[in-house]
């Protein structure tokens, strides 16, 4: 802040110099005029002062002009063509991402639709197999029974079979026995007699 | 056999399913977010400060009574009516003035009910 | 030394770093438009070199993802296009480069101004006139060259009965024309004043400094002129603001006359 005051004075006399070296008028006019607006501020207020008008408004044209031109053709141009390709690339990105998302949805949905349809297929397919399994299994053990029933039946007239041939030859054999005894005795006994007595016996 | 893929089914299916609902909830996002740079231009009603539009109400009014003298003064001088044309449109001036004050005024309210409409207007008339 | 600290009008002055000459006049001192390049036109060529070097350097790589100074080019961008297209319209994003350029030309010069021992454009009545007035022009001319004659109707407003309509035109005739003038005394104005404060608190600062035991009260100044500082930024962003809205404002009658 202190250096101020003293920088605005160092312009002043640059300025002077710079004017003393092309324009002596200017010279003395700028430094009355520093002068003034140092005693009096009415009189030097530099808004106020047309002399310098006349350069300001050459240059201001110049560059406003210059600027409205780079602006127009250049500046603003190229921005609105950055921001235009941005936003073209936005929605066509969304609008890609939308349909990549939607046709997720479809798989989605297909595969569930399939899951259960084969979930269906399998609880069908089990309860056909247990089905037929029992079935088959009951056909079995009806012929094995059947089976076991004929084997039991052949041995159980086998048995019998056995069991007469058995009696028979017991009736023989305590015949044959009987006659032995009679004649070990000293009796004499017939076959015939021995069998009917044996007969009797065992009928009696 | 059923248990195994009830246990293991769900989750990457489920999984998949928010995936894609979280996405398109994102898709929505992104295209709205486009819309909220146009909302950016409502911040500039805010910073009209009270100082910034007692400026402008006097630099109105000013210019329109000083535009009335100086039509006055030109007519006076094609003229020579000094100094009738001045008296009448300074007055025409004064009344532009307050014209031009009264529609900046309206200008200004109009401007902050845009911008502090989701607010309610009450935030603004504190600052003047 | 205070007398010099204190003189608030200098930071105006017009320094002449050399002359290309007297157009125009009798040839005797004072008369006619002597062309030089000042300080002021110094201002006004780095406020044209920087804006330009800003916008077209940082979106020089066109990025699709934009880098820091590409963004803020595209906000300043948004920014001023939306200004327009709420103002004035559609039609009205025609004078969009227009608008822009005025906008960043005051925004810029008005920075600058708050540089120390920088030159502050939009502190000349002449620099803000000659913008208002070119508003004003393109309003005028766009209006006539678009409604032809009904752009007068923007001077009867509808609904007047016919015995106040003679008092009612030269009185919006007058309003119209102030436009320029209120248009170019508010950017001035403002600028001027706030300059002018913040070097009238500076040399405050600077005075008691200067006065020994009394420095420490310098505080006092030296406070409000950091105050002020924070306030000016936001006057001179604000006042830039406000001429271009202005000018959609306008410019919204030319392309809607109606009301």
């Amino acid at each position: 802040m202190a250096g101020e005051a003293q920088n605005e004075a160092v312009v002043d006399e640059g300025a002077v110099t710079h004017d003393g070296a092309t324009d002596a008028h200017a010279t003395t006019d700028t430094h009355a005029l520093t002068e003034a607006s140092g005693g009096h501020e009415v009189v030097g207020f530099p808004p106020f002062d047309a002399s310098t008008f006349g350069s300001q408004l050459l240059w201001l044209a110049i560059t406003f002009g210059a600027l409205y031109v780079i602006m127009a053709r250049v500046a603003l141009r190229r921005i609105g063509e950055i921001l235009e390709v941005r936003q073209d690339r936005i929605e066509s990105d969304l609008a890609e991402a939308d349909r990549m998302r939607q046709r997720t949805d479809q798989a989605i949905e297909a595969y569930e639709k399939e899951l259960a349809e084969a979930r269906q297929k399998a609880h069908g397919i089990a309860e056909q197999t247990r089905s037929d399994n029992s079935a088959a299994a009951d056909a079995r053990r009806a012929e094995v029974e059947a089976e076991l029933a004929k084997q039991m039946g052949a041995a159980e007239s086998r048995i019998q079979a056995t069991k007469a041939d058995a009696l028979k030859n017991v009736d023989s054999i305590a015949a044959e026995t009987a006659a032995a005894l009679v004649s070990q005795i000293g009796g004499t006994v017939t076959d015939k007699q021995a069998q009917s007595a044996v007969q009797k016996v065992l009928e009696g | 056999m059923a248990n195994a893929s009830h246990s293991g089914g769900p989750d990457p299916e489920a999984e998949a399913r928010n995936r894609s609902r979280s996405l398109a909830d994102r898709i929505a996002e992104a295209k709205r977010d486009t819309l909220v740079s146009e909302a950016s231009a409502n911040f500039r009603q805010r910073e009209m400060t009270g100082m910034g539009r007692a400026f402008r109400f006097a630099a109105e009014f000013v210019a329109a009574i000083l535009v009335g003298a100086g039509i006055g003064y030109g007519i006076d001088l094609l003229l020579g009516t000094r100094p009738w044309a001045m008296i009448v449109l300074l007055l025409l001036g004064f009344a532009a003035g307050v014209l031009n004050v009264m529609r900046a005024a309206a200008e200004l309210n109009a401007d902050a009910s845009v911008g502090t409409a989701s607010e309610g207007a009450l935030p603004d008339d504190d600052d003047d | 030394m205070s007398e010099k600290a204190i003189e608030p009008i200098h930071q105006f002055n017009i320094v002449k770093y050399f002359t290309f000459g007297n157009f125009g006049g009798n040839g005797t001192e004072g008369s006619g438009f002597e062309i030089a390049f000042t300080n002021s036109a110094l201002f006004m060529l780095l406020t044209l070199l920087t804006i330009s070097a800003f916008l077209i350097l940082s979106t020089r790589g066109r990025g699709l993802v934009p880098g820091r100074m590409q963004l803020m080019a595209e906000m300043v961008y948004e920014f001023v296009a939306n200004m327009v297209r709420s103002s004035a319209g559609t039609e009205g994003m025609r004078f969009f480069p227009f608008v822009f350029s005025l906008f960043m030309f005051i925004l810029v010069a008005n920075f600058f101004g708050m540089v120390p021992y920088f030159f502050t454009v939009t502190s000349h009545i002449i620099v803000t006139a000659f913008l208002a007035v070119l508003v004003f022009l393109v309003v005028v001319i766009y209006g006539f060259m678009r409604n032809g004659l009904s752009f007068l109707k923007l001077f009867v407003p509808p609904g007047i009965p016919w015995f106040i309509i003679w008092l009612v035109v030269p009185i919006e005739i007058i309003s119209f024309l102030s436009r320029p003038l209120s248009h170019s005394l508010r950017l001035w104005g403002n600028m001027l004043a706030g300059h002018i404060v913040l070097k009238v608190f500076g040399g405050m600062v600077v005075a008691l400094l200067g006065a020994g035991a009394w420095g420490v009260v310098a505080i006092l100044p030296f406070g409000m002129a950091v105050a002020l500082t924070g306030l000016e930024f936001l006057v001179a962003a604000l006042q830039a603001f406000v001429f271009a809205v202005l000018t959609c404002v306008y410019l919204n009658d030319a392309i809607h006359p109606g009301h």
